[in-house]
């Protein structure tokens, strides 16, 4: 039981290493990726395709392991459609990510370099998250109670 | 301050990558950190692994900053106001899009996921624009 505990710390260390060696900490760098018509920085690039390189090959040879090392069983990926929920998400974060320089890994470790754009970035992140999972509660209670346009095409 | 720095990028890259496939192999979970920082802060079921991996995150960049000959101190790259709607938009974004670059990025293309590469190129698409807008349409940055 501990034992996936120090996992998830030294994980975590190591990923937030990596994140901080990349440079992708720092929103300059971000964006100089995603500024395609000004000076381009394709560092980004090599930051994630070297993570997917490694990504891609060992996973196959990971989920073939019974269970994981130090728990019961694999996390179950999200699956879901191709769907407007999933187009608008990510075009949603993108823009999102273009205003900023951030995405949630960044902003968490560039806490440790206490930039005040981190600060402003994480808490505004949470409270993005929080408004989905409001309008989301309030969409299964009116679900709940009027039923969806289908149900009441039957009544 | 938009260099190329390939051997950093790369360096950085392959390491993000092992902590991904060493903390599947070793929890069973997939490093989207999106999902584990929400987790984390709302106190969802298992927030004792997503609230010590968002510790781990920040213990690696104290041990990087405090160590490396790096300037930790950077300017914002645009105004807080602005940090601040980005944060909003990513917020929301990825959790009705389920996942961001390391969830849909490093995780969803290391399965092979055409789900997380529509995802990807989405987010990449509208980050991109953003930028050509902000930048070089409207000078805000």
């Amino acid at each position: 039981m501990m034992r996936k505990y120090v996992a998830a710390l030294a994980c975590g260390t190591l990923f937030g290493l990596g994140l901080a060696i990349s440079q992708m900490a720092l929103p300059s760098k971000v964006l100089g990726f995603l500024d395609v018509a000004g000076n381009w920085d394709p560092s980004l690039l090599l930051v994630l395709g070297g993570a997917v390189a490694v990504t891609a090959l060992a996973f196959r040879f990971v989920l073939r392991l019974p269970k994981p090392i130090f728990d019961t069983s694999f996390e179950e990926p999200s699956r879901g459609r191709i769907d407007a929920r999933l187009l608008g998400g990510a075009s949603l974060f993108g823009i999102g990510w273009g205003l900023g320089g951030y995405c949630p890994g960044p902003g968490i470790v560039s806490l440790a370099r206490f930039a005040p754009d981190a600060y402003v970035f994480v808490i505004t992140f949470l409270v993005g998250s929080f408004a989905f999972r409001i309008a989301q509660r309030r969409r299964s209670f009116v679900r709940a109670r009027v039923g969806t346009s289908s149900e009441n095409a039957l009544a | 301050m938009n260099h190329f720095t390939p051997l950093s990028a790369l360096a950085g890259g392959l390491l993000i990558g092992i902590a991904t496939v060493l903390y599947l192999a070793l929890t069973g979970r997939y490093a989207g950190l999106s999902g584990i920082l929400r987790s984390a802060a709302f106190g969802d079921p298992d927030r004792t692994m997503d609230a010590l991996f968002t510790g781990g995150l920040v213990l690696g960049g104290v041990l990087w900053f405090t160590l490396a000959p790096h300037p930790a101190f950077a300017p914002a790259a645009t105004d807080l106001w602005i940090v601040a709607l980005g944060g909003l938009l990513v917020g929301f974004g990825t959790a009705l899009g389920n996942g961001c670059t390391s969830g849909h990025g490093v995780c969803g293309l290391g399965r092979l996921s055409v789900r997380s590469l529509v995802a990807v190129l989405s987010f990449m698409g509208t980050g991109i624009a953003t930028v050509f807008v902000t930048r070089h349409l409207l000078g805000l940055a």
